[in-house]
């Protein structure tokens, strides 16, 4: 078949629409034609969206969602994001314990991000921007289980997708290739002009920006040498750093022009390329207009717009809702939605948010759709993929669950809506219903939640399940000195994991919730927690019903399973397996530590404090005329100056002893100013050199500044320290490790031998260590119960009335759906579940 | 011009096979049980050279002594480990194929299972499964329960646009799903409701057989055991023997990565998995499904050659691999790596390990296209009778 039949056959589509333009006004939004806008530039569309757009024309519309693209969010980002990042330069140093919690801290970091983006993506004024957002986020395809753990840079680089993805095209792919996170995943870090990586090189050309077939293999080993040395560091605050001793600075040819190009001029080299802009109008084309058709030519109009601006994203975005082609009968309705689409628009739409919400990452997974884990560089496929049989059936099954919840939550009778049509009233009650604050903890007896009263009196309890025929029931009992002091009574927890339907899954991937119990128990001391399962079950074929305890969190302290008691038939021993509950019992936590770090008195003078010293490297000494032993210093104090990370490295060369610091060593920056004769090449590099012999380059330290001058003697004086304390380091139980540390005594030994007679003698100068300890900043993380589309249930209420007033024919159906439902679904009769479940809900 | 042709257009990019040319004429009749060994198995700890000196050097703790394991031939050895797998050894049921690996490996847990689940290596990315293009080319949709169903918490290997490719957890599972499929309208929808609706409709009848077909199964068995991977087990016996028609089964043993005390922890491990596999033939002989059923290891790569300081190993690159089955060729296949010729402390690889796929493919299924046929080698010619 030719594309013109293909064409030919989508035009015969057409005629069997409505044609949605009312014929007063062809230009006036009606009712499906603000559906349209908004479904498809956000998620769902809520009746004040719809009230909004509708009757507008197409400008204004379309001016509105585009004026929308601002930075604004609901509430502000996990505040871990801010901190400077976690040392993963020690997890080598780690005994396995260490190793196994700093992992788990890491994952719990990045489940808030993503829980917090999900519950933005609920609550948020300004759904064009998350949506748009999510277009990038799949577009620059990044996991984090293949970046060693590295959170912090996940949540930088959806800092810096967030900055620009309504901004321009060129900053952001100029920011993509100085992205951690991207160099780490596409194996950037460690390329090498001895031996360069082309992973990057080839996929920002193939997936980022020119697509398959505009360019050449050549191009793409050239590409490869030009983002050589384009890397990161885990000393200095997993931050970029240009390599240049690993930067290939030779000639390139790359789209036939030549010259010493490197990553940056890279960016401008595709940027040159007409492919670039087709390629990316044509990527959104299909994220707002049709995954069809990508041949049609109107869509050169739009890339040429695109390019003309210098690749202003909000132009092309603009330039294609105004176009004929969003607009068209045949390209409605035509799009499926993502897991994340689908249930957050779900949730927009009916204003209903399920009880077990905050556990929404995990549901998405389920349907193939897990943020911040694309299954691989390509991103999502999307489309067709959504709706492979297996995952429409997990996509149908949850739609069906969210009409039910509302349904066995009670209407809230004093609402008045004597005006609103019958048809509409009962589904307006559910929606008041679930979204009354408060009742969506996941809980259904006993318990009423209270979100204004002071949170950090809360006693709130991670918790998850696996469940079948009916929920888990616990209950939880608070202790004073002696007795019981607070007592839950028999509770069920909600939104477990269905083992009858699901299966087992790892602990990891349960839905874990954060449960909050407001006990009044002012002025008491807490002695312990218990937390009892009740109604354990199993069948033989692997259904089960198991409760499991992550942490219960109090004000400043946190008391964590392992270090408390279990009781009952199958109680865990180990420390690890403590907190879960397979069998009807008791586990007991007496125990508590404090969620942050005491605060202690500064350090005396010329006393350099640090909570860690470790081996980050050590080469063989024998026989070899150059060589190194590095060590890592990790939250230094000294004479009032703070450092993160510093990375000493003790060399001996040709002409003897050296401490050497470089720029990137240093988190921040290591000296207040680097002496003249540091620097040592066009690209900034820094190195400072302090000789131990006088003789060699004295420039290094007397052009350094008084207080620079302390920091640099400090640095040689604790030598003997530090040597001494990595004798006991975790990376000397490798052999090899173990036998060059030992080569390295008699080196010491001298160099310690010369100190005194050198200029950085000063024995003023101590070495202390106030180890800390791995912290969870996530434990205070809290996220409270969004509003849908944040309108409050008057707010709905209101909007419903005016939406009706306007609107006298609409009816649930045709606010929730896009066109044409497959099923039967009466204009009156059908019942929220008939729609949600409705195969037309899948698109948009 | 039918109307698939036309769903097959405009559903874009992607590869719907609705109508593939060289359908197979019957329902599937063998099958393949893909067995993921999940963290990396060692397989160096696994099936042993126990009599090469260089391997008791590299491995002076942890290295199996001539009294942990059952000795195969004049140089191999299982862990001792492995005891229940005998008779299905003895049968000649299990086959040994050494040394498969790929150039240019990566030690990520995450890169390396992904190139492995879509028959890639470190120089090529590939997105889909690595046996969907063929199965769904083999087979339509309508001709199978499933194309394949994974019985553990992952799915990745099934990535496709198309096929039938499901996910279940429990044996029961379908019986309780019900799932109202409009009756088909004439062609007021478009075309990506069309496919929605076709999709609906298959898996609305695929529901309802693999659902019928478990209710009617005169024999379920239940584990023996507990934890995943024996609920896994008789999960795919019961899918097997209730006659459910899906040419894929894919099941999981998680816990390889043994970077510590590996010595306890790697037993555990592979007593699970003769157990399993000893478990499947059993079962399988008595309904006489044993003979069209294949079992194959996967795992994301070996264990380095030398073991470290924490009784433990670390992330290597080749390994041996199992594959079971009652027309399976027993024994060795392929060359064991040369302890002498490590590469950084790694095993060289001697076989790609798509070698393996597209004897599977080919020689195996049978199957009209072979996505893998460049990497077929004579070395594998003997590996089914």
């Amino acid at each position: 078949m030719h594309k013109n039949s293909l064409r030919l056959m989508l035009l015969g589509c057409i005629l069997f629409f409505n044609t949605p333009a009312a014929a007063e006004n062809a230009d006036a939004l009606s009712l499906s034609d603000a559906h349209h806008l908004i479904t498809r530039t956000g998620f769902g569309a809520a009746p004040h969206e719809l009230n909004n757009l509708i009757g507008r024309n197409r400008v204004e519309a379309v001016d509105f969602i585009v004026n929308g693209l601002n930075n604004k969010t609901t509430s502000p980002l996990p505040e871990w994001i801010n901190n400077s990042a976690p040392h993963h330069y020690r997890f080598g140093n780690f005994s396995t314990a260490e190793r196994q919690k700093f992992r788990q801290v890491r994952l719990n970091e990045v489940n808030s991000l993503r829980d917090w983006w999900i519950r933005e993506m609920i609550s948020t004024t300004n759904p064009q921007k998350e949506r748009l957002l999510l277009f990038w986020h799949s577009h620059f395809s990044t996991a984090y289980s293949a970046i060693d753990n590295h959170s912090i840079s996940i949540a930088r680089q959806h800092i810096m997708l967030r900055e620009h993805a309504a901004g321009n095209f060129r900053v952001m792919l100029q920011n993509i290739v100085r992205d951690p996170a991207m160099l780490n995943y596409l194996d950037n870090d460690n390329s090498k002009k001895q031996h360069p990586n082309e992973n990057l090189a080839r996929e920002i050309m193939e997936l980022f920006s020119l697509g398959e077939g505009s360019y050449t293999e050549l191009d793409v080993k050239n590409a490869a040498r030009a983002l050589t040395g384009f890397s990161f560091s885990d000393t200095y605050d997993m931050r970029f750093v240009f390599k240049s001793w690993d930067h290939d600075s030779k000639l390139k040819t790359i789209f036939g022009k030549t010259g010493e190009f490197d990553g940056d001029d890279l960016v401008d080299l595709i940027l040159d390329r007409p492919e670039a802009a087709r390629y990316i109008t044509a990527k959104l084309w299909r994220m707002l207009i049709s995954d069809i058709d990508l041949t049609d030519v109107r869509l050169t109009q739009h890339a040429s717009a695109f390019r003309n601006s210098d690749y202003d994203i909000k132009t092309l975005y603009k330039s294609l809702l105004l176009s004929d082609a969003f607009w068209e009968s045949s390209n409605r309705t035509g799009l499926v939605k993502s897991p994340v689409s689908l249930t957050v628009g779900a949730i927009r739409s009916t204003g209903i948010l399920p009880g077990n919400w905050q556990t929404l990452a995990q549901q998405q997974r389920q349907m193939g759709q897990h943020l911040f884990e694309p299954p691989n560089v390509a991103g999502w496929p999307g489309g067709t993929a959504w709706i492979t049989p297996g995952r429409l059936l997990t996509r149908l099954e949850w739609l069906g669950q969210l009409a039910n919840e509302s349904q066995s939550i009670t209407p809230m009778p004093s609402m008045s809506m004597n005006n609103l049509p019958e048809s509409i009233q009962t589904e307006v009650g559910f929606n008041m219903a679930a979204s009354m604050p408060g009742d969506t903890t996941g809980q259904k007896m006993g318990q009423k939640m209270d979100n204004t009263m002071s949170g950090d009196q809360n006693l709130s309890i991670r918790m998850a399940s696996e469940e079948f025929d009916g929920h888990v029931q616990y209950r939880v009992k608070v202790y004073g000195k002696k007795n019981a002091v607070w007592d839950s009574g028999v509770l069920e927890l909600a939104g477990g994991h269905d083992t009858k339907r699901m299966g087992r899954v790892e602990r990891i991937n349960l839905p874990w919730q954060k449960i909050e119990f407001p006990i009044h128990i002012a002025g008491q001391n807490i002695s312990a927690i218990e937390v009892s399962f009740i109604n354990d079950a199993a069948t033989p074929d692997g259904a089960d019903r198991n409760l499991y305890v992550d942490r219960a969190v109090r004000g400043n302290r946190v008391w964590l399973p392992s270090e408390g008691k279990q009781t009952g038939k199958c109680a865990r021993k180990k420390p690890g397996q403590r907190g879960g509950l397979y069998c009807p019992g008791t586990l007991r936590m007496e125990k508590s530590q404090s969620r942050s770090a005491p605060s202690i008195d500064p350090p005396a003078a010329d006393t350099v404090r640090v909570s860690s010293v470790n081996l980050k490297h050590v080469q063989r000494a024998q026989k070899k005329p150059q060589t190194e032993i590095v060590f890592t210093l990790s939250d230094v104090e000294f004479n009032g100056r703070f450092w993160d990370t510093l990375k000493i490295k003790y060399k001996k060369h040709k002409s003897g002893y050296a401490l050497r610091l470089d720029n990137t060593d240093c988190w921040p920056e290591c000296l207040t100013e680097w002496p003249e004769c540091a620097w040592h090449n066009q690209y900034n590099d820094k190195t400072l050199s302090l000789e131990l012999n006088q003789d060699n380059q004295l420039c290094m330290y007397t052009g350094l500044q008084e207080v620079d001058k302390k920091l640099a003697r400090a640095l040689w004086m604790i030598l003997d320290d530090v040597y001494e304390i990595g004798k006991h380091d975790q990376k000397l139980q490798r052999p090899v490790f173990a036998r060059n540390y030992q080569q390295w005594d008699s080196l010491v030994e001298e160099m310690l031998a010369m100190l005194p007679s050198s200029a950085y003698y000063d024995d003023a100068i101590k070495l202390e260590i106030v180890p800390r300890f791995i912290i969870d900043a996530t434990l205070s993380e809290k996220l409270i119960a969004p509003n849908p589309a944040s309108r409050t249930i008057e707010q709905r209420g209101e909007d419903l009335k005016q939406l009706m007033q306007n609107q006298p024919d609409a009816h649930l159906a045709t606010l929730l759906l896009p066109a044409t439902p497959t099923g039967d679904i009466s204009a009156t009769g059908a019942d929220l579940t008939g729609i949600l479940t409705d195969l037309s809900f899948q698109l948009k | 011009m039918n109307r698939r042709t036309l769903l097959q257009l405009l559903s874009g990019l992607a590869v719907l096979p609705v109508v593939p040319k060289n359908t197979l004429a019957s329902t599937t009749s063998k099958r393949v049980i893909l067995l993921e060994l999940s963290g990396a198995n060692d397989g160096l700890n696994t099936i042993a050279p126990y009599k090469d000196e260089r391997y008791h050097a590299l491995r002076p703790s942890i290295g199996l002594k001539k009294n942990q394991v059952i000795s195969l031939d004049d140089e191999f050895g299982f862990n001792d480990a492995l005891k229940e797998l005998m008779p299905v050894w003895d049968n000649g049921d299990a086959a040994i194929v050494h040394g498969l690996g790929y150039p240019n490996p990566n030690r990520s847990h995450f890169k390396s299972i992904a190139l492995w689940e879509t028959g890639s290596d470190g120089n090529e990315m590939r997105r889909n499964g690595w046996i969907t293009h063929d199965i769904e080319h083999a087979y339509a949709m309508s001709q199978v329960d499933a194309h394949g169903i994974s019985l553990s918490d992952s799915i990745e290997i099934f990535n496709s646009t198309g096929g039938n490719w499901l996910s279940m957890k429990t044996a029961g599972q379908f019986s309780q799903r019900s799932l109202k499929t409009p009756a088909e309208k004439e062609l007021q929808q478009n075309p990506m409701m069309k496919l929605l609706l076709d999709r609906a409709a298959t898996l609305n009848s695929s529901i309802e057989q693999i659902a019928k077909k478990v209710e009617n199964n005169p024999h379920p068995v239940k584990p023996v055991g507990g934890g995943p991977f024996n609920a896994q087990i008789a999960h795919a016996i019961n899918l097997i023997n209730a006659g459910v028609d899906t040419p894929i089964i894919k099941i999981t043993l998680s816990g390889f990565d043994t970077h510590e005390n590996q010595p306890n922890r790697h037993k555990n491990l592979l007593k699970q998995l003769a157990k399993g596999v000893a478990r499947l033939q059993k079962e399988l002989i008595k309904t006489d499904n044993w003979q069209n059923t294949l079992v194959m290891s996967y795992s994301e790569f070996g264990r380095r050659a030398s073991e470290n300081r924490s009784n433990g190993t670390d992330h290597g690159t080749a390994a041996a691999h199992l594959v079971f089955g009652g027309n399976v060729e027993g024994g060795f296949h392929g060359q064991h790596p040369d302890l002498g010729k490590l590469v950084s402390g790694d095993l060289l690889h001697t076989m790609d390990y798509r070698a393996l796929y597209s004897s599977v493919i080919n020689d195996w299924l049978k199957l009209p296209s072979n996505t893998f046929a460049n990497y077929q080698t004579g070395a594998l010619s003997g590996l089914f009778s």
